[in-house]
């Protein structure tokens, strides 16, 4: 999913109700975070979860222990970007 | 609980069991009829489009694959995913467990039962692949 079709994607949630439209541009502003970090991800963080929310890098050895800390640090009040770093299996 | 191929593909050798999804809509309880792929390489569990559209549920994150054409999901709270399970006295029971669940960017794919889920239901996961058979205990 490249920021095109995520950008359209966060759209069709906004659209169904699912996201507002701060949330999508929120997560799209975290996305273009990690695409300016993702060289450096790939080549130090392989096997772990990454993640930007609210302009802060998360990192964790899996999601549930990220979104905890994402939850932790901001109340619920901002979503997370995160990915698996070369993960093996598919969505 | 029996573990086996997936009703329309009798061949498969991975592991598939019938389960639910339960939640609120307009807060009134909702439940969703699954088959769950049980993965033991997911760390959470993951449904369709459609069946996590029939609910009211609270977006905590987005993930997704980064090259095009990859998929996405959205993890959110307010869903309890449900599948049974074999106690020790051979008992079946229906197991429920909540936490992050992600509801994927389309229909393509399974219902899938992640780590998270089987680890708060304390159940263990034996498949035998060259059978096609397997049980969740717990």
């Amino acid at each position: 999913m490249d920021p095109e079709e995520l950008a359209i994607w966060l759209a069709s949630l906004v659209e169904t109700g699912d996201l507002t439209s701060p949330q999508a541009e929120d997560v799209l502003e975290q996305r273009q975070r990690f695409d300016e970090r993702r060289p450096l991800f790939e080549r130090e963080m392989r096997g772990r979860m990454v993640g930007f929310a609210g302009g802060e890098i998360f990192v964790a050895d899996t999601t549930v222990t990220l979104l905890d800390e994402v939850i932790e640090q901001f109340g619920g009040e901002r979503l997370a970007y995160f990915e698996a770093i070369d993960e093996e299996t598919a969505l | 609980m029996s573990l086996g191929p997936p009703g329309i593909a009798p061949r498969s050798r991975r592991p598939h069991q019938n389960g639910h999804v339960h939640g609120t809509r307009a807060a009134q309880p909702v439940s969703q009829a699954v088959e769950w792929l049980v993965d033991t390489g997911a760390d959470i569990s993951t449904v369709r489009s459609s069946v996590g559209a029939a609910f009211d549920v609270r977006s905590v994150a987005i993930r997704a694959r980064p090259t095009t054409g990859g998929g996405g999901i959205r993890v959110v709270t307010g869903l309890r995913v449900e599948f049974s399970v074999k106690d020790v006295l051979r008992r079946v029971r229906a197991a429920r467990a909540g936490g992050y669940v992600g509801i994927k960017s389309g229909n393509t794919g399974s219902d899938i039962l992640g780590v998270d889920q089987l680890a708060r239901a304390a159940a263990t996961v034996t498949w035998l692949p060259a059978t096609r058979r397997g049980r969740l205990r717990g």
